[in-house]
């Protein structure tokens, strides 16, 4: 396929006159229809007209018409502000597209830019749009005529050529409608730019508006070519038919292209940005047209020659380059510029930025570049530079924030100042590090982000900046925040899973770091993450071994953390996180131990027995593990709220209980399979049968529950139980005796009767059933039988050391006052419990508020 | 993985600091700091209710963070967003008068 290539650029067809020009082309298309068609005799008028129209159409006909004045070749003169600018607009107006005309001739036409349309459009006479209304009017007379002529013939030859002539028609017809709707957009944009009178003033007119309402319409005009398209296709046009409007349809598209770039352009020239220079010297910021250019966009604009924005200073400046450049030509024939050609213009203009700029940055001390001294010292002192720009903008950023202060009332100031002069006072590291949280949590997710900012704007004002707020919390938003950055940067969005891992990552680092106000937030991120068991797992990929410290507990010796975390260095004296990571996540009733080494995958959780047995135990970790509780072991959802609270209590604990105990008979069933549970079970005087086993589960001594999350089963590991006691329980009036040695056997005190129950009938009761030697108790009296109510021992931490102890996980020495009184507590609660079971769930509405006395009064008596 | 000195760097290269010597780096982070603790306290306590003074008086000489963050965030109205917000939008109007882009 030929292409013939007219260019309005003087780059093309140099020395040739335009009328020259004009003639070639129409013989070239001439030539080109006597190829593909052997019974072409040559162009008709209406064939040059429609030559020439075409070029009208895309508003190259008047650029024909013009005599251009070229600059001969190889004539070097200076390179004027005129050239500069001409320059500019060229470089603005690549808008190049092609179209194929019929009958395969490719013409390759230079649009006008978007904005010389709009500068001329008041050369637009409304008579030639009246002419082209006209003429579109005798063409479609002619068309009809013809449409008639080939219905009636029945001479091939004579239908043929009407069909000919239909379709040329047609498509003269077409090109006059885009010349009709050119004038009328000319004259439209007339209107546009006439200043319209509003009560505020004139508005003035604006390219992006006139160019936005071209996009419109050519929008509309994309429509209806694709829908004429449809309509060829529907109707079973032939294949150049509808190839013909599909073209019609792609020249709207990329004019709609055009038209939004044209208007970026509009833009930046409406703001001041036109210019020209090279990358250094950009004074285009994003700030001032991001809004209106994409990044594509600006990318282009950044690394072609219109780069910078040109001020009346700038263009001075150029220009007395231009004669300096001028007198080093003068003095330096062989270096002679040509300036004709637009490459070499470019070049030039790109020498005498970089020159400029490396005079600029040369200013004050030269230093020999040419010498590595010289290198490092210029290195020096544009790091200087850099640094003086960054910490001057700090500066002026806190005289405008001082300014704000100064509006506010003496109160607020005064806490401000007090606020600034405490960081002040601040280590450095405190301040860097503060830094460091808090662009971490300018680019974290709003949960985390929120919640972090939150903590550090706490910190600042209780002064506990550095020591709770920094360290953990700090790194884990900032690698939070970057981890998502990157990931979106990345171009693909964070999946769910990835944003866990991100979180569970970022979490583990900041761990690592060692916050104790960051592990009160790990639970809340277990939460938001739904990946609290990852969370150690997420060591294997985080801890780099020679590097990374790792928090001991507190009762591990340097031994201990040796053998558990090979090759991890010991950091002593630093409070406890590995119990507080515990905590956080829920496994509050854990052992002290240390987190899982690297690899070891957590399957188990390990629940301490504590007095109300293995299933006190499980109840209690299923009330503080939401999560693992609906996963694993199928608790309804419902019965926790959003933040993991219980929302029915009476329903929760007829869940939980039911399942733990369900769960201890499953292991207990297996353990009387084994010969060691059995065997203990002699030893200790015990039945060996289910019952036995129940009764000396009563007795345990010490242990723990592993509730394994595979397979949803228990197991009792690392128990003790105490001897058997003979029981001689109320129902048969006997006694029951200690055989542990541990605790002396209390006497029964008689049965509950159906007359009124007494303190003496409950301290009985309890006694015997519950194990509690309620006359020694220091603390289980009437009194206090009487005060507590039955929601108040229903709480887990009812059973719980209270107090400093109860930061720490370690039990009570055995034996010890604070042994026997959690022992009885739990004691007690499991019996209130076990009532309530029986009791049906309407009737124990408003028992929560009934006293223990009472309470056990009224259904000790049933 | 991420290291601990990596980490720093696309921070240092967040606020285009990374390649200059690390005690102006330190010295920058400093005075954005303080800028930030300034606007921070200011965005607060603009928020916080008269009412509330006293009591936001007692738990500052208390010093407990834990007590003042449940109180900020009973007392002001999107606390947390609050606190990000004005963090964000400092360290952007410190990049935009830096001319960090």
């Amino acid at each position: 396929m030929t292409k013939f290539e007219i260019n309005h650029n003087i780059d093309a067809e140099e020395g040739l006159p335009d009328t020259e020009m004009a003639r070639k082309f129409q013989e070239a298309v001439k030539k080109k229809k006597t190829e593909n068609n052997p019974d072409y005799k040559g162009d008709n008028p209406e064939t040059s007209e429609e030559v020439i129209h075409d070029l009208g159409v895309f508003g190259v006909y008047g650029e024909l018409e013009k005599k251009v004045e070229e600059p001969k070749p190889q004539e070097h003169r200076p390179f004027t502000r005129k050239d500069a600018e001409d320059l500019t607009k060229a470089s603005f107006s690549k808008d190049v597209f092609e179209r194929e005309e019929k009958g395969g001739v490719e013409i390759k036409v230079e649009q006008p830019e978007i904005e010389s349309r709009i500068e001329q459009s008041g050369n637009f006479k409304k008579e030639e749009l009246g002419k082209t209304y006209q003429e579109l009017d005798r063409l479609g007379k002619e068309l009809v005529d013809f449409k008639k002529k080939a219905k009636k013939t029945k001479d091939e030859e004579v239908k043929k050529a009407c069909e000919k002539e239909i379709e040329l028609i047609i498509n003269k017809r077409e090109k006059l409608k885009l010349q009709r709707d050119s004038l009328k957009e000319g004259i439209e944009i007339e209107k546009q730019k006439k200043p319209k009178k509003t009560e505020s003033g004139d508005v003035k007119f604006k390219y992006e508006d006139a160019i936005d309402k071209q996009i419109k319409d050519l929008g509309d005009k994309l429509k209806i070519a694709e829908e004429n398209t449809n309509r060829v296709k529907r109707n079973k046009g032939t294949k150049e038919q509808i190839e013909e409007r599909q073209r019609q349809a792609e020249v709207f598209e990329k004019e709609i292209e055009k038209a939004k770039e044209a208007r970026v352009r509009a833009i930046i020239k409406s703001k001041g940005i036109i210019g020209f220079a090279d990358n250094k010297k950009t004074i285009i910021t994003r700030s001032q047209v991001q809004a209106d250019i994409s990044e594509n966009q600006l990318e282009t604009y950044g690394k072609g020659i219109l780069t910078n924005k040109s001020t009346p200073e700038d263009l001075k400046e150029f220009i007395d380059k231009e004669k300096e450049i001028k007198r080093e030509q003068e003095t330096q024939k062989e270096n002679v510029l040509d300036l004709t050609t637009s490459k070499s213009r470019q070049e030039e203009i790109n020498k005498v930025w970089q020159k400029e700029v490396l005079n600029n940055e040369k200013e004050g001390e030269k230093f020999d570049l040419t010498t590595p001294e010289g290198r490092q010292k210029e290195i020096e002192r544009v790091q200087q530079e850099e640094a003086e720009k960054l910490l001057t903008a700090a500066d002026k950023q806190e005289e405008k924030i001082e300014e704000e202060i100064k509006q506010e009332k003496s109160w607020i100031r005064e806490k401000v100042e007090k606020t600034a002069n405490w960081y002040k006072k601040q280590p450095l590291w405190k301040k860097v590090l503060f830094s460091f949280s808090c662009i971490g949590v300018a680019s974290a997710s709003a949960t985390l982000g929120g919640a972090a900012g939150a903590t550090i704007a706490a910190a600042a004002f209780t002064g506990s900046i550095g020591q709770r707020a920094l360290g953990g919390l700090a790194t884990f938003i900032t690698v939070e925040g970057v981890l998502k950055k990157s990931a979106e940067k990345g171009g693909k969005e964070r999946t769910k899973a990835e944003a866990a891992r991100h979180t569970v990552e970022a979490a583990v680092l900041g761990l690592l770091v060692g916050s104790g106000q960051f592990a009160r937030g790990v639970k809340e991120i277990a939460d938001v993450t739904g990946a609290s068991d990852l969370l150690k797992n997420a060591y294997e990929f985080w801890i780099p071994k020679s590097e990374i410290k790792i928090m001991p507990s507190i009762k591990m010796s340097p031994e201990e953390f040796h053998n558990r975390y090979p090759g991890l260095k010991y950091s002593a004296g630093i409070e406890d996180t590995d119990i507080k990571l515990k905590s956080a996540i829920g496994v509050e009733a854990a052992q002290p131990e240390a987190p899982a080494a690297p690899g070891q995958e957590i399957k188990v959780g390990t629940l301490i027995i504590g007095a109300r047995g293995p299933e006190g135990a499980i109840i209690d970790y299923f009330r503080e593990n939401p999560d693992i509780a609906v996963e694993k072991f199928g608790c309804p959802k419902e019965l926790y709220g959003p933040n993991g609270e219980i929302t029915d209590l009476d329903k929760f604990n007829e869940w939980a209980g039911g399942k733990a105990h369900r769960l201890w008979l499953e292991d207990a069933k297996e353990a009387l399979t084994k010969p060691e549970t059995l065997g203990k079970l002699k030893e200790l005087g015990y039945p060996q049968d289910a019952e036995g086993y129940a009764k000396m589960m009563h007795r345990i001594g010490k242990g723990s529950v592993e509730l394994d999350f595979k397979t949803g089963k228990i197991d009792l590991v690392d128990t003790e139980y105490l001897k058997t006691r003979i029981d001689t329980s109320i129902d048969d009036g006997g006694g029951e005796t200690d055989n542990s040695g541990n605790e002396p056997a209390k006497e029964p005190t008689g049965k509950l009767g159906t007359k009124e129950t007494t303190f003496n009938d409950v301290q009985n009761w309890l006694e015997n059933k519950a194990k509690i030697d309620v006359k020694k108790s220091s603390w289980l009296t009437e009194k206090f039988l009487g005060n507590y109510k039955v929601g108040e021992i229903l709480d887990p931490g009812f059973a719980k050391p209270q107090g400093v102890e109860a930061y720490t996980t370690a039990e009570p020495e055995y034996g010890s006052p604070q042994w026997w009184e959690l022992k009885e507590k739990a004691g007690l609660q499991n019996q209130a419990e076990k009532i309530l079971r029986n009791i049906p769930i309407g009737e124990r509405a408003g028992l929560r508020n009934m006293s223990l006395l009472d309470f056990f009064k009224k259904y000790l008596a049933k | 993985m991420i290291t601990k000195e990596e980490l720093r760097q696309i921070i240092l290269k967040d606020l285009k600091i990374d390649s200059l010597p690390i005690e102006v780096q330190d010295k920058i982070l400093e005075k954005l700091g303080g800028n930030i603790i300034k606007r921070i306290t200011l965005a607060v306590l603009k928020n916080l209710p008269e009412e509330a003074r006293p009591e936001f008086e007692k738990l500052s000489e208390a010093g407990d963070e834990i007590k003042m963050q449940e109180f900020f965030r009973n007392t002001i109205p999107n606390f947390e967003e609050l606190t990000q917000k004005t963090i964000k939008e400092t360290i952007n109007e410190y990049k935009e008068i830096a001319g960090i882009k």
